[in-house]
């Protein structure tokens, strides 16, 4: 140690290098061997050839070797002493640094505990946004893929017909591949298991071009596969083929039942494999190819595609935009009595797509956990601080001593670094635990959930936090460790060190932990009360006591439309006769579950608008008697849905309020309506009005509505025909706990027909749960965060005052021993300490009125600036920080003045 | 080199040796090492200078300018605690590698 110290004291200053050395010392070596041998009686010119000899030059150019050999040697020892130099000092400082956590326990505990919470909680958050928002979707060229969507002025992103996908495919110059799909559900008879109804997409063979898949048996559809009159082929996921088969890949060539018809299965697809539009919640785990023909004039206001197409290359979105907007305007002049001016195309990059809806709130959740661990950071840099304090006199002696700046630095830092990869390495495992809840977690509107883990770049990422922590708590106690003179710090006595700088950079640790703190606070206040005002919204309908489930009858057992009627009359008597049930209904489109699309209709006595031009148009839904019923959704006018709503009986439909009140002026009981096209002509008498239901979603006002009585649609077509509507949402409205009827629905199914499934078996309540699963994990994830935020916030105030007070033990018994009331006393600390907290405080309100904003698209009628989440956080903040300060207040002020003026 | 040449390694072990009597330049090794050994180590000096780079490289030893009584500058050489564990273990083992020789040579030319 000493030696190194003073070989480098030498060196630094003269600038020798090795090579110098070595040359200086072989002189050296010679004449001091050479003056030897002289002395030992050789003549002057024998000793130097001796020593020459003895040394090992035998030669004249020797010399010159064995120079060229040392000198490297040396070099090659200086490389090695400096790194060995370097890993001695790391390991020392890590040898200290562990020295130091073990020899305060409490302080290791206290920092890691908190370092481990706001790492945990962080990492957690991210590890989410990166499956979420960061890792590539899984398709080949995602960044060149697009979602295309018509678009009028009600419906922003809808639905293509037949011949429009047909038509938007021929623009090759921008798109490279192009592939309608759609999805429903089958029954699926074979396999392992009851009968199942299956979620099956319907695509077009160029799909698998667009999203790059291939097949891990067999092969994806041949586009010989998508004509009409194909034979009937199926791709099925590896899951499915494992759930159900077994997992056997010889599948590929048998057939398997799909709603009573025989379908080869042609090839299996990866279990990650997922449509566009199905990264979040449910997905298909069978494919069929959707079968276009030659597109037919009659379809094209027949909306039910969705497209997915990838871009030529070279082309970006910007440009494909522009060129399907010059296109469309063409494109209206060929078509110009369908399609109005409001008629657009609109492309969607598939990351908005997938992504667009959560960016928001995954960003807000990461700000929010962000200043937890900034709060957690201010604390463990204040109690850095006080350990630091407490070893000035240590470190100053050490300064004294010799020891450099930089390495003091270097050990401090190390000991910070250690305990961060301590509070990491726990932080990673409440990550990695919290990770798992979330994935698990009923989140139907968060795509990807599936991909959430603990990989290589959430480690990194923890990594990186803990060392970017670790760093931070350190700085600012380092420099201030290392900046003060030594000998003053020697002179000074013990406990009387803490200079105005230290309180003022704690104070402003405090003002920064509660401004943070405040605005969390604000953030979680907001939420609550949005998703507060969201699930006091009334859905338009009753959700609690409700049984759904989805049924489909198969055309191969119900040709006819009279058969499919039938099976569901004849099965919702069976079940209204079971006890316990008050009422069931059959419905098209389940709310809170699905979308609606509307329907043109002429209104008897108004004039309809010139072709082209939007008239009006109705979500439209078909009901089996019971249905309004059994939703408790309230008849406000006339009558609902009744048995003698047939095919023999009076054209009927009933309307809700918004759809009253948009188009017929209030008054509509008793007029006429029309829908538009070709299957469905009939005058339908209005025979009553509804409450509005919130279909689409809470925070979507209800928009006009007409229920179609399920025995009377598509009047224009036969009956025999079967087209038409074949699945339908039962809802069971019962007296007791609607999940306990479950057994006794499925019986009266299987009585009825024992090969259909039932598919989506789930309460009112649950649908309804799920469709706000979003804002209530976000409120609660945000009020979690707040929580945290706040004691770990009060954890600060509290300590920075009971160190002041400690320090002030003195002050405080001179004061009280000069009669100072105990009160005063506290109310003097308390005030102290609240300065800071009411800076914070402050600042606090300005940053969350700006950065609610952040939040806009989040809330439910509720502002960002709302005044009362404000006040709210800031009087809780403030609270907090009173009892924080209060409490060593108190023990300070209850101290015996003699002990105190003993107190050093 | 001559018939007593040096065992492989064996120069360390004996600036080592050297070292522990105290810090000495180079030439001052040399002659300790000459005057115990009865004339010449049967190497080069300048082999001593790579022994002493080595071991200074593996933290055995430590060097530092210093004055000589002659007020001349030298390099003089120090054991570190490092070396002296290193020549402790190091010694032994070439005494048993010494002993196990002996014995086995002995017992050789009895059966002979």
């Amino acid at each position: 140690m000493t030696g190194r110290r003073f070989r480098r004291l030498f060196r630094l200053p003269l600038f020798r290098s090795p090579a110098e050395d070595v040359d200086e010392e072989i002189r050296f070596h010679l004449e001091t061997r050479a003056e030897e041998f002289m002395r030992r009686g050789y003549g002057r010119a024998e000793a130097i050839a001796e020593a020459r000899r003895r040394f090992g030059i035998r030669s004249p150019e020797d010399l010159e070797l064995i120079r060229r050999g040392l000198q490297h040697s040396a070099e090659r020892r200086e490389v090695e002493m400096r790194l060995r130099d370097r890993l001695d000092s790391v390991r020392q400082d890590i040898h200290y640094a562990l020295r130091s956590i073990r020899a305060r326990p409490a302080f290791t505990a206290a920092v890691v505990l908190t370092l481990a919470l706001g790492i945990g909680a962080t990492t957690a958050i991210y590890s989410v946004v990166q499956a979420v928002l960061l890792e590539p979707l899984p398709y080949t060229r995602p960044d060149r893929t697009v979602m295309v969507w018509n678009h009028w002025t009600n419906w922003p992103r809808t639905w293509l017909s037949e011949p429009e996908a047909y038509d938007y495919a021929q623009q090759r110059d921008v798109f490279e591949s192009f592939a309608p799909f759609t999805s429903g559900s089958l029954s699926l008879t074979s396999g392992a298991g009851d009968p199942e109804r299956l979620n099956v997409g319907a695509v077009a063979p160029a799909l698998f071009d667009v999203t790059g898949t291939r097949a891990l048996a067999g092969r994806v559809f041949l586009a010989s596969e998508g004509q009409p009159n194909a034979p009937r082929v199926v791709l099925i996921t590896q899951a499915l083929l494992e759930r159900r088969f077994g997992g056997d890949r010889s599948i590929v060539g048998r057939t398997i039942d799909l709603d009573g018809e025989a379908y080869e299965v042609v090839g299996v697809l990866p279990a990650s494999f997922r449509l566009p539009l199905e990264f979040a919640g449910e997905h298909a785990q069978a494919f069929v190819p959707l079968t276009l023909g030659p597109p037919k004039e009659d379809d094209r206001a027949n909306h039910g595609l969705n497209a997915v197409a990838r871009l030529r290359a070279g082309v970006t979105i910007v440009q494909a935009q522009r060129r399907m907007t010059e296109y469309i305007e063409r494109f209206k002049r060929d078509h110009e009595n369908v399609y109005g001016p409001d008629f657009g195309i609109t492309l969607v990059s598939l990351s908005d797509q997938v992504r667009g809806d959560v960016r928001p709130i995954l960003l807000v959740l990461l700000l929010a956990v962000s200043f937890v661990l900034l709060i957690a950071c201010a604390n463990v840099a204040n109690l850095v601080l006080s350990r630091a304090e407490a070893r000035q006199r240590e470190i100053a002696v050490r300064m004294a001593l010799g020891a450099g700046r930089g390495r003091i630095v270097a050990q401090l830092l190390t000991e910070n670094l250690v305990l961060a990869t301590l509070g990491g390495v726990l932080g990673l495992s409440l990550a990695a635990w919290l990770a798992r809840l979330l994935s698990t977690a009923n989140l139907a509107n968060l795509p990807r959930v599936d991909a959430i883990s603990i990989n290589g770049g959430v480690l990194a990422f923890a990594a990186g936090v803990s060392i970017v922590t670790g760093l931070l708590c350190g700085l600012a106690p380092v420099s201030h460790s290392v900046r003060g003179h030594t000998s003053n710090l020697l002179r000074q006595g013990r406990g009387t060190s803490a200079s105005r700088a230290t309180i003022r950079v704690r104070s402003m640790l405090v003002a920064a932990e509660v401004m943070l703190a405040v605005v969390a606070t604000t953030g979680a206040l907001l939420m609550a009360r949005s998703f507060a005002r969201l699930i006091s919204v009334s859905p338009g309908f009753v959700a609690d006591n409700v049984l759904t489930f989805r049924l489909s009858a198969p055309t191969t057992r119900y040709r006819s439309t009279t058969r499919v009627r039938a099976f569901y009359a004849t099965l919702l008597d069976r079940v209204r006769a079971l006890p316990g049930v008050k009422d069931a209904g059959g419905i098209l489109a389940l709310p809170l579950a699905t979308q609606l699309g509307d329907w043109g209709v002429v209104i008897e006595g108004v004039e309809p608008p010139p072709p082209g031009a939007p008239g009006p148009a109705i979500d439209w839904q078909t009901a089996t008697p019971g249905y309004i019923e059994a939703m408790n959704i309230p008849v406000l006018r006339g009558r609902a849905i009744v048995a003698s709503d047939r095919r023999d009986g009076q054209p009927v439909v009933v309307i809700n309020a918004a759809a009253e009140k948009t188009y017929f002026g209030g008054r509509a009981l008793g007029r006429r309506l029309r829908l538009g096209g070709i299957a469905d002509t009939v005058f339908r008498t209005i025979v009553g009005i509804t409450g509005d239901v919130r279909h689409a979603g809470l925070d979507r006002p209800a928009r006009p509505q007409m229920y179609i009585p399920f025995d009377q649609l598509l009047w224009n077509v036969p009956d025999s025909n079967g087209t038409g509507p074949r699945s339908l949402t039962i809802v069971v409205r019962t007296t007791g706990d609607p999940a306990a009827m479950t057994t006794a629905v499925r019986r009266a199914v299987r009585d009825l027909d024992p090969a259909l499934p039932l598919a989506q078996v789930r309460t009112l309540d649950q649908v309804f749960a799920r469709s706000v699963s979003t804002p209530r994990i976000a409120a609660l994830l945000l009020g979690a965060f707040a929580g945290l935020a706040l004691v770990l916030s009060a954890i600060g105030v509290y300590g920075v005052t009971a160190y002041s007070v400690a320090r002030r033990t003195n002050e405080i018994g001179i004061r009280v021993a000069l009669g100072a009331r105990v009160r005063d006393v506290i109310l003097l600390i308390v005030w102290q300490g609240m300065r800071p907290a009411v800076l914070g405080l402050i600042v606090g309100v300005g940053a969350a009125l700006a950065g609610t904003r952040l939040m806009q698209k989040l809330l439910y009628d509720v502002k960002p600036g709302d005044p009362v989440s404000l006040i709210a956080a800031a009087a809780v903040l403030l609270f907090v920080a009173i009892a924080a300060n209060w409490l060593p207040a108190r023990r300070a002020a209850s101290v015996d003045p003699v002990t105190a003026l003993r107190a050093e | 080199m001559s018939d007593n040449a040096l065992l492989k390694g064996t120069l360390d072990v004996l600036v080592l040796k050297t070292l522990s009597w105290g810090a000495m330049h180079g030439v001052e090794i040399t002659t300790w090492l000459e005057d115990r050994s009865g004339g010449s180590l049967g190497v080069d000096d300048s082999a001593l200078y790579h022994a002493l780079h080595r071991m200074e490289a593996r933290g055995l030893v430590t060097s530092e300018w210093g004055i000589t009584e002659n007020n001349r500058r030298a390099r003089y050489y120090r054991c570190t605690p490092a070396g002296r564990a290193w020549l402790r273990a190091e010694s032994e083992r070439l005494v048993d590698y010494a002993r196990t020789l002996t014995t086995v040579l002995r017992a050789s030319r009895r059966h002979t």
